[in-house]
């Protein structure tokens, strides 16, 4: 995969940290079989300059550690977060920051082009969405939606 | 030159442009974000939090404790939340009469506005027989635990709930329009009107002279200016105490970014041994409406969240997590929605970055125990084999930084909208909130935008 912010070492780095926060189990895939990385750039385009420059420079950091090291150091940061003030401001910040990220590409619906099961959307039931007519009756006249106004009374 | 310039397309800003277009005022409307289109809303979870959000979705309280959910699309709030419209009740009223020493917050001085704006919109509930199952055990367990309920009223129109619709795919954009939002009500008339849109523009600050006010703004990192004798801001709380703050306005307006509140909420969620399908028809239909839970300063409102939403809920690493969202499908969820003291404060940086200061009071946590305690009590009378807590609360109702009020000392609006000491510079949307009402703030926020129209005609 190739990201416009991205280097191979963060994503690697995103991956190892994700198989941690979702290690998979029988059919749900772990988060680096999933390829959701694939499609870090959907959020990264979005991301404020100065926080994407943080998470590139944590992620970079963090792809140093041995695995065993950054789940003990992912755990140590997620017990941090109940602390009060200080450090518990930064651990929570830190973990909002990776759980977003992780679970925005986990539970997007995508999938990178190597994995071939469902994804994980599809797996928990996920199937939302809204009914559409024909477009020359759907949408009704403002006149029309007016007249549907309910007469609520006081509730 | 313009007759007027908007800055802020929401639920505020789209309705003052309305009233001054129908007028036949010249006017320009100025939005942050982008002018999506039902036919274009993004379709995913991942995408619409990136793009029609500030922040790339989220944005967070200086302790990370809160995280602040902030439209940035042309409609503002109005074109992602679900459009529920509660008026208010003179408990909320005596509380801003308290605060700004305002003696016409009264239901009977609001009531022909409330009334001009309910008229403009399809308001609907949601009946008894569209309710989705999150909304049946919701009702049941109040009946169960001796608590009032009442359906939400929303600004909707046909939304085919019978024929299939779910609503929870709305929070990106109703791609049937059907939801009344500023996008497909106000703003296309007032553009048949006249109105000029120019969107991806960021209000910088603005010069106030006497009868002529210049907006100083980014589009598209070029730098452009427009003036205008009259200027409504409608960027809401954080945009409205940024821009009055790099137009060198905070030593004036003492005031300036504080009585900062949000309405936290946290959710609930129930597991139940059934599949409940949260997700499905109608997702947020009812509400709590009982006096005693009022007095106590929180509110119940039965909601849930698409996948991702709901992940980041969801408390726990690797296993555990999972085994929560795979029985998404099986949850059921209430939301718990305090009414804080309105003591935060938005700050400003040099760089333009805001920081919100935002911690829960001593009385804001003894209400948030007692929902969470509520709560567990409300999942228990109705069977619910687990009760899992929400990790993150969250803010949608951002309010105050500008507060109206007759002292300049404490306040930043005068009661004719006016920012106190700039004329001809006006504001009236949730920045204006003197404090936490407890109630939905959007047809108050409509209906003050209505008052706030005629202020600036005269």
């Amino acid at each position: 995969m190739s990201s416009k912010y991205f280097s191979s070492r963060h994503t690697g780095a995103l991956n190892r940290i994700g198989n941690i926060l979702i290690p998979g189990e029988e059919v749900f895939p772990s988060f680096s079989e999933l390829g959701c990385v694939e499609h870090v750039d959907r959020i990264l385009e979005s991301m404020p300059k100065p926080e994407r420059k943080d998470l590139k420079l944590l992620l970079f950091a963090l792809s140093f550690l041995p695995t065993p090291l950054l789940k003990f150091w992912i755990y140590t940061i997620d017990k941090l977060a109940h602390w009060p003030s200080g450090v518990g401001n930064l651990a929570r910040l830190i973990r909002i920051g990776l759980k977003g990220l992780v679970m925005s590409l986990y539970y997007s619906g995508q999938k990178g082009s190597e994995y071939k099961g469902r994804t994980p959307v599809e797996l928990i039931g996920y199937d939302a969405h809204v009914y559409l007519e024909n477009e020359k009756n759907h949408f009704p006249s403002r006149e029309d939606e007016l007249a549907q106004r309910t007469n609520f009374g006081n509730l | 030159m313009f007759d007027f310039i908007i800055i802020g397309s929401g639920v505020s800003g789209a309705r003052i442009a309305h009233q001054l277009t129908q007028e036949g005022a010249n006017c320009l409307l100025l939005e942050a974000g982008k002018h999506f289109k039902r036919e274009n809303f993004p379709q995913s979870e991942i995408d619409y939090s990136a793009q029609m959000f500030w922040g790339g979705g989220l944005e967070l309280s200086q302790d990370a404790r809160l995280g602040f959910l902030r439209a940035r699309c042309v409609g503002g709030t109005s074109v992602v939340n679900q459009a529920l419209l509660d008026r208010f009740d003179e408990d909320a009223f005596e509380d801003w009469r308290f605060h700004t020493g305002i003696e016409t917050f009264t239901e009977a001085d609001w009531e022909p506005y409330y009334e001009e704006v309910e008229k403009s919109l399809s308001i609907q509930t949601i009946p008894i027989e569209q309710q989705n199952k999150n909304a049946k055990i919701f009702t049941k367990a109040f009946k169960e635990e001796g608590y009032f309920w009442a359906p939400l009223k929303r600004a909707q129109a046909n939304c085919a709930i019978e024929k299939g619709s779910d609503c929870i795919t709305c929070l990106g954009g109703c791609p049937r329009g059907s939801k009344q939002s500023a996008l497909v009500t106000l703003i296309p008339e007032a553009e048949k009107q006249g109105l000029r849109i120019e969107t991806e523009c960021d209000v910088h600050s603005i010069r106030v002279k006497k009868n002529e006010i210049t907006v100083h703004a980014f589009q598209k990192g070029q730098a452009k200016e427009w003036k205008a004798p009259k200027v409504a801001l409608a960027a809401g709380s954080f945009g409205n105490t940024k821009i009055l703050s790099r137009s060198k306005l905070k030593k004036p307006l003492p005031a300036l970014g504080k009585f900062f509140s949000c309405h936290p909420q946290y959710m609930v969620y129930g597991l139940f041994e059934e599949p409940i399908d949260a997700h499905k028809g109608a997702f947020q239909s009812v509400q709590s409406k009982d006096k005693k839970l009022r007095r106590f300063g929180f509110k119940f409102e039965n909601v849930f969240a698409p996948p991702i939403g709901t992940a980041m809920l969801i408390p726990g690493i690797g296993s555990n997590h999972l085994e929560a969202m795979k029985k998404y499908r099986y949850l059921a969820s209430m939301e718990i929605a305090l009414r804080d003291e309105a003591v935060g404060e938005i700050n400003v940086t040099r760089s333009g970055k805001i920081k919100v200061k935002k911690i829960l009071t001593h009385q804001d946590k003894q209400r948030l125990q007692e929902g969470l305690a509520t709560a567990r009590e409300l999942f228990q009378a109705v069977g619910a084999k687990k009760i899992i807590q929400g990790e993150q609360g969250f803010g949608l109702h951002l309010m105050g930084g500008c507060a109206i009020g007759v002292d300049g000392k404490d306040s930043v609006v005068g009661p004719d909208f006016q920012i106190h000491e700039n004329p001809g510079l006006y504001a009236a949307d949730s920045s204006i909130f003197p404090s936490a009402p407890g109630i939905n703030p959007s047809l108050t926020i409509m209906a003050m935008s209505q008052k706030a129209s005629q202020e600036m005609l005269s």
